[in-house]
């Protein structure tokens, strides 16, 4: 902010002429006639050198001023919000999320009444929704009123919004705070309302704009006022005091002190404008407490009591807010209402007096309740395993000291409705499990947007709230069949098709190090020869061992790492039934890309950031890269889909509907000590995992840890049927995998399977004396 | 009689419901029309209109903000695909604009018909010119 300098010179001479005048008179004094007289050099010279001193004093208080009043005067937090909710007609919501996410906003229900900003009406299905103003990255929103009607779970009409689209302010979630955790939102004065100013200066300084740092008519009158009525009512300090006071002192209570303040605002007064002094004020000013957070400032206030932007302020929360500058302890709304009320009333009458409302509006205002939010519009560490992913995301482009101070506005992407359904679907698992088997499971696991890879929910441990270990991120746990799918993939790659036939049997593989692998199927039985459909869906370990070593275990890591897998892996054939560890965050990035149908999406946690003051700073765009073809995704997909309809994912029926043709993959790790499930909808995908911490064995399959979570999580949201386009290169073909040919629709030993048009078999077949049924894939599974 | 009508009534329908690929345009006067398939989403094609006016008007930064949202409505539609491919393409990324193109032609049904031959050229050409961005 531009300075008003002055030049301080002929100040300065003043005081030094006097001195010289006195020091030239004083021999003159010193005369031995007088006795009494000859410590007058004495204190002439202590007179100078405290005159010598106090000007120091001025000069050293002077550049304090200036120097913490020019340039940064706050360390800003950086402000961190959920996704806004979007609402056009045909949205997928239920009354029960939107209910939710309207609780989140601290939005009111309001009863017989036109909905003001920040509340609504409700009435069987048809909601009336008034939205807060917000500044998005496309700029300033302001709020609207919108009509809509809730049918069968979707927005079946909708009113009001401008272009058919609204959406309600994104909730606040967090922030990122300088170590004395002080916060606010910066103001500008012209962002100010006007009334607001006025009642501010009628009630704490009236002289505002006519004193030049302190007022001896307002110490007067607070000195009469406080005389008449016996106590201490009124202060006589002005704003630029009370500025000073906040700004560059402590709240000790002493004459010195007083005093050092009465100086620093006239300097204050001296350097800098008005208008520049208000500002300050404005943005400067305590107003209330938030755990370890102070609230300071006008714009944090008015969202922290109110949940609105400053400008959209009525005046009865006007005079509420500057009520509370007297003693926002004394005058908290929410744990003192019938006090506070009396003072915002008391606020009122002053500005009744002062003539800055009149006679019918102040009747009218001061009918108002109180109108505060119930609880602030965020608790922090809400969310902090999502909030500790985002921060190593931010962490990457910005600078610590930045994300602490500059007020970054960073809007993210998570999914406030489906991280509270995910943490409570964990929690009452594990609840669940712990009972039954007494062992002390941890869960963690990462939902996301099956498309685009945004993050919509973490959970980082059964303490949801508990900022310790990420598990989400940092927990890096053997993944067992979840490395399955890359097996198979590698295999199609290569020619492979859903109904070539492996060998489910026993293999030792001796390494160059004379070590022998032998591994086992879950059951302890083989299969004998299965179709790789069959073999996938039911997660056959000895058919997946004999696979990847047939197709190349370079090229089993190869597909890993091009599903997103960005560690050193292991060469060996172990690898297919998955001996790697990898956390949750890295099983997503991997299933990312097979659920979004062989695009590479990074996770992304961040949308955009704005600066402090509302600038558009830098926008996370979408990335995408193909890394596997259109047609062996679709294959790969369609397996996974089997494994959910009919393997060892089915449980998942239990919560979800089959219509909605969900893919998944069940995991469980060498002696159970750690289960997964790793699945996605049509617009989700979710990858979950328990165990314990200290690795002991679990009774727990993949199924009956993990799975039941996933399912649960997703059965209280609005889903989108899994239906990936068919290429041009995929047909559907009845084929007899025994005989490997094609034979007629419905014939009892066939599978009907999307084969790549390459690895058609030629040969046809009759049915042969098999008979027909509805699908061949029933007489593998039996 | 009747289903013979019947046969007339739906040939006729379907040319109605044909629009071919204009052939007097090329890939380059395609690239910079606006795409009109609908996403199946009312509000994300609202959103489609307003990224590809953003587009034109050289606003590419608002054109794929604008295109990304649409995209969280209507996550399947190859007209947003390739609207931002033709975005990137006009911000000289071609490797990005290519990627979105081939996201498009993905979400496009085997054979497609109508507006969707057209989103099918488009990013083609997306692809093709992208080569030598």
């Amino acid at each position: 902010m531009p300075a008003k300098r002055k030049t301080s010179g002929a100040k300065k001479k003043s005081p030094a002429k006097a001195r010289k005048k006195t020091a030239k008179k004083s021999p003159k004094r010193n005369s031995p006639k007088k006795g009494g007289r000859k410590f007058l050099p004495l204190f002439i010279k202590l007179g100078f050198v405290a005159g010598l001193i106090g000007l120091l004093g001025v000069m050293y208080l002077d550049a304090v001023i200036t120097n913490h009043f020019e340039g940064k005067r706050w360390a800003i937090p950086a402000k961190v919000y959920a996704r806004p909710l979007e609402l056009y007609e045909g949205l997928a919501i239920s009354e029960q999320q939107l209910a939710f996410e309207l609780s989140q906003l601290n939005y009111r229900h309001v009863f017989d009444q036109q909905p003001e900003p920040g509340s609504f009406s409700a009435s069987g299905g048809r909601y009336r929704i008034h939205s807060r103003g917000f500044d998005f990255w496309e700029g300033a929103e302001s709020g609207q009123l919108v009509e809509l009607e809730l049918s069968r779970g979707r927005i079946s009409q909708m009113r009001g919004a401008s272009d058919g689209i609204a959406r309600l302010e994104p909730a606040l979630i967090g922030g990122i705070y300088p170590a004395h955790n002080e916060d606010r939102v910066l103001v500008k004065l012209d962002q100010v309302p006007q009334q607001l100013v006025q009642a501010l200066l009628a009630v704490e300084d009236r002289d505002f704009f006519e004193h030049f740092g302190i007022s001896f008519k307002g110490i007067a009158r607070a000195l009469f006022t406080n005389v008449v009525s016996g106590s201490v009512k009124q202060g006589g300090s002005t704003l630029t005091q009370q500025l000073v006071k906040n700004f560059y002192l402590t709240s000790e209570r002493s004459l010195s002190r007083k005093a050092i303040e009465a100086i620093m605002a006239v300097l204050l007064e001296f350097h800098y404008d008005k208008p520049e002094i208000l500002e300050a004020y404005l943005n400067e000013v305590y107003l209330g407490q938030a755990g370890k957070r102070g609230i300071h400032g006008v714009g944090l206030a008015s969202l922290f009591y109110f949940g609105q932007p400053l400008r959209e302020l009525k005046t009865h929360q006007i005079a509420l807010l500057v009520g509370i500058i007297k003693g926002p302890s004394l005058y908290d709304p929410r744990r003192n209402p019938e006090r506070t009320l009396k003072r915002r009333n008391q606020v009122l009458q002053i500005m009744l007096q002062q003539g800055v409302l009149d006679q019918r509006v102040y009747d009218q205002v001061v009918q108002q309740p109180l109108s505060v939010i119930r609880k602030p519009l965020y608790e922090d560490a809400r969310y902090p395993a999502f909030l500790d992913l985002m921060k190593r995301q931010l962490r990457q482009d910005y600078r610590d000291e930045d994300l602490r101070s500059e007020g970054l506005r960073i809007f993210t992407t998570l999914d406030p409705w489906l991280q509270e359904r995910f943490e409570k679907s964990l929690q009452s698992r594990l609840d669940t499990l712990q009972q039954a088997g007494g062992l002390n499971y941890e869960g963690a696991g990462i939902f996301t947007s099956s498309s685009t890879g945004e993050v919509s929910a973490v959970v980082g441990g059964r303490s949801v709230r508990y900022e310790g270990f990420n598990r989400a991120l940092d927990a890096y746990r053997p993944i067992g069949s979840l490395a399955k799918p890359a097996v198979y993939l590698a295999a199609l790659e290569q020619g492979y098709h859903l109904a070539s036939i492996l060998q489910d049997e026993p293999l030792e593989y001796i390494s160059q190090t004379g070590d022998v692998w032998s591994p086992q199927n879950f059951e302890r039985e083989s299969h004998g020869e299965v179709p790789l459909l069959v073999a996938l869906a039911h997660s056959y370990n000895q058919a997946t061992a004999r696979l990847a070593l047939d197709v190349g275990i370079e090229n089993v890591v190869d597909v890993m790492q091009r599903l997103g897998v960005n560690k050193k892996l292991p060469h060996l054939p172990s690898l297919s039934l998955g001996a790697v560890s990898l956390s949750p965050y890295e099983v997503a990035q991997m299933y990312q890309t097979i659920a979004a149908e062989g695009f590479a999406t990074p996770l992304r946690t961040i949308r955009s950031v704005l600066t402090a003051s509302g600038d558009p700073l830098q926008r996370y765009e979408l990335e995408i890269e193909q890394r596997f073809s259109a047609a062996d995704m679709y294959l790969l997909t369609h397996a996974l889909q089997e494994t959910v309809r009919s393997g060892t994912g089915k449980s998942v029926m239990h919560w979800l509907n089959k219509d909605l043709n969900l893919a998944g993959k069940t995991g469980t790790s060498d002696e159970q000590r750690d289960s997964w499930f790793a699945g996605f909808s049509g617009n989700y995908l979710g990858v979950v995992w328990v165990g314990i911490d200290d690795n002991k064995k679990t009774p727990l399959t993949g199924a009956t840890g993990a799975l039941p979570i996933w399912a649960q999580t997703l059965s209280h949201q609005p889903l989108v049927a899994l239906q990936p386009q068919q290429p041009e290169t995929v047909q559907w073909h009845w084929v007899d995998p025994q005989q490997q040919a094609r034979t007629p629709s419905h014939c009892k030993n066939s599978l009907h399977i999307p084969m790549r048009e390459d690895t058609v078999p030629a040969d046809k077949v009759s049915c042969n004396g098999a008979g027909r049924v509805l699908n061949g894939f029933k007489k593998w599974i039996d | 009689m009747r289903a013979i009508l019947i046969f007339c009534l739906t040939v006729f329908a379907s040319a109605c419901a044909y629009q071919p690929v204009p052939s007097d345009m090329s890939g380059e006067q395609l690239v910079e029309s606006e795409t009109s398939l609908s996403t199946g989403v009312a509000a994300a094609d609202l959103l489609l209109q307003q990224g590809e006016r953003a587009r034109m008007k050289g606003d590419y930064q608002t054109a794929a903000s604008n295109l990304e949202r649409g995209l969280r409505l209507a996550p399947r539609s190859a007209a947003l695909y390739l609207a931002l491919a033709k975005t990137r393409l006009a911000m000289g990324d071609g490797h990005r604009a290519k990627q979105m193109a081939k996201k498009a032609l993905s979400l496009l049904p085997a054979e497609p018909r109508g507006e969707e031959r057209r989103v099918q050229a488009e990013a083609r050409f997306v692809i093709e010119r992208a080569a030598g961005v």
